[in-house]
């Protein structure tokens, strides 16, 4: 019982102390040496644990948050230096879509039966997935609180070559956008 | 109340451990205000008997859960926040209804991947040629539904589907009305039913689809359906045809229709031009099952929109009837910075069979996007034999939209 109220503590903890939070979401650890990883961070009393994926864990101090927002940018940086990622830099068009993406800044929109949808704003790489060459893309949120978003949207594309992408947000529901690149 | 304390802990411990593992969860939504105008009959455009105008306000959460487990849930509500009193004298969707509020569940799906298959149940979308979610309207219908999708095919996904229920109307409303509460929901025709489809890009510069369904006691359909991008032979050209055939169990005559289209796209614009014809004899319109197919309001179909390629902007409910030819033609820019613009010209021939007369509809769109407000402007003009007497007449719609 007393480890479930520890695990309780530290899980509640997450969401209310004193740890690194980028704006994507994700929690890292800077590391003396100038390089970070991600990280689960806990509070443990007055100390801050972090949990490594390895599931070792140790002490750390952490840093400011404004730490945190450069390094967010270097996230950002990291996954937009992608060559998937980068590949999306440019504007799309298919049947009834439509997309706009320079290195801070995207615009989608969308045909939605007699009326047209458009999200814009800046955009965050979720996901890469260079297996299945899928990205996703958070575009336009109006504010975040750890893994909760308000807003915006997020779309998922396969790239099929540097001309084509597809989006296959809707894929589920049987909708599948083929979107070449306007030159 | 120690051993309930600790429960609560546990739940409450385990919540938020699952939520450990939470990728994403977004929340998001809209809120939407329709407005349209006729002068036909007696009624001028703006008046209040010519006019119709409803609320809508949308909210979801969706999440993206580890292992491949997706879900979203979505709440629709429906107002005409009053304006029957002064402005309108009708409402865009949820006829039954009539003028109270009214909300419901309109998603609520999980779904969960293994390898290149995914399994979607709950409530949800369709978008299939002949079950699908019209959102043309102000709330659009879904269903109550089981998908499984699967792309080990190269360049294939192959699609198995079951659909229970569903809250599309008959009356051209798209969404049944909630009244005290109620339901919308409904079996799906009288025993649910099947679909099967194949959408491929194996062929060269093609996709191909094939599309089943078993409606179950109550007919079987095909659709079948390819569209080329020829811009090997013509930069910018499309092509496409379709051919369907429903098949009403206990009727002689089987409903059936081709079209094909030509399109021309470059940059932000769009030309396309296309022709279709259904079979004299059909018993049903080759349209969406999940808001009518078959049913008849009056002397005329009850609206049910078509994915044929000719299907008219506003009027529906003619191009996908017995025993009509239609020849359609549509023109759409997207003007950068000003506005998109939009013109489609339909041209429906009804034959003697036909339970429909001649319609003919041009409408003229613009559409323009202010931040996160999404706002169209419309013109229709109709002039269709079972219409306002056989005269024509004219429609002026604004669709306002506000993401969130």
């Amino acid at each position: 019982m007393r480890a479930l109220f520890f695990l309780f503590s530290m899980v509640l903890l997450l969401f209310a102390g004193e740890y690194i939070t980028l704006d994507n979401g994700k929690v890292i650890l800077l590391k003396p040496d100038g390089t970070w990883q991600e990280v689960k961070v806990v509070k443990k009393g007055s100390e801050t644990i972090a949990i490594k994926p390895d599931g070792t864990w140790e002490k750390v101090d952490a840093r400011k948050v404004e730490a945190a927002n450069k390094l967010e940018t270097a996230v950002d940086r990291k996954y937009k230096d992608e060559p998937l990622v980068k590949t999306l830099i440019g504007k799309w068009r298919g049947d009834g879509i439509y997309y706009e993406f320079t290195s801070d800044h995207a615009f989608m929109k969308l045909n939605e039966g007699h009326s047209k949808r458009t999200i814009e704003g800046k955009w965050i790489v979720e996901k890469v997935d260079p297996a299945k060459k899928i990205v996703v893309v958070n575009i336009g949120e109006g504010a975040r609180l750890g893994f909760l978003t308000f807003g915006g949207d997020i779309r998922k594309f396969r790239i099929l070559d540097d001309h084509t992408i597809e989006d296959i947000t809707s894929k589920l529901d049987g909708k599948v956008y083929t979107l070449t690149k306007v030159q | 109340m120690k051993l309930a304390k600790l429960s609560l802990a546990a739940i409450v411990a385990l919540g938020v451990s699952a939520f450990a593992d939470v990728e994403n969860v977004k929340f998001s939504g809209n809120a939407k205000l329709y407005y349209g105008t006729v002068d036909a009959g007696k009624a001028d455009l703006f008046d209040k008997k010519g006019a119709y105008g409803q609320a809508a306000a949308t909210v979801a959460v969706s999440a993206d859960l580890a292992d491949g487990v997706a879900g979203k849930l979505s709440a629709t509500g429906l107002s005409t926040l009053g304006l029957e009193n002064n402005l309108v004298s009708a409402t865009w969707a949820g006829f039954a209804g009539g003028v109270d509020a009214q909300w419901w569940v309109d998603e609520a799906w999980l779904a969960k991947t293994f390898g290149n298959t995914t399994f979607k149940v709950g409530r949800q979308e369709l978008d299939t040629p002949l079950a699908f979610s019209e959102k043309w309207n102000i709330a659009e219908n879904t269903f109550d539904a089981a998908v499984l999708l699967n792309s080990d095919l190269p360049e294939t996904t192959l699609v198995a589907a079951w659909v229970g229920r569903g809250n599309g109307s008959n009356d051209g409303g798209v969404v049944a009305g909630v009244v005290n509460g109620s339901d919308p929901f409904t079996t799906y025709w009288k025993d649910g039913a099947y679909a099967f489809g194949g959408i491929t890009k194996l062929i060269p510069m093609t996709t191909a689809q094939v599309w089943y369904y078993d409606v179950v006691n109550v007919a079987q359909a095909w659709w079948l359906q390819a569209d080329a991008d020829l811009k090997d032979l013509i930069p910018s050209l499309l092509a496409g045809v379709q051919y369907s055939n429903i098949d009403v169990e206990g009727v002689s005559d089987n409903a059936s229709a081709w079209a094909a289209k030509l399109g021309y796209s470059i940059d932000a614009l769009k030309l396309c031009a296309a022709y279709s014809s259904t079979d004299s004899d059909g018993p049903v319109a080759i349209a969406n099952t999940a808001t009518g197919l078959a049913v008849q309001d009056g002397n005329r179909f009850s609206g049910s929109q078509t994915k044929l390629y000719t299907e008219a902007w506003w009027n529906y409910g003619y191009v996908g009837a017995p025993d009509v030819d239609t020849f359609m033609i549509s023109a759409g820019y997207d003007m950068e910075d000003i506005a998109d613009f939009y013109a489609q010209y339909t041209a429906a021939d009804a034959g003697k069979k036909s339970p429909v007369g001649d319609m003919n509809e041009f409408a003229l769109t613009a559409s323009k996007s202010f931040g996160n407000l999404n706002t169209t402007l419309a013109y229709i003009y109709t002039d269709a034999d079972n219409q306002n007497d056989g005269d024509s007449y004219n429609t002026i719609q604004v669709y306002l939209t506000y993401n969130f």
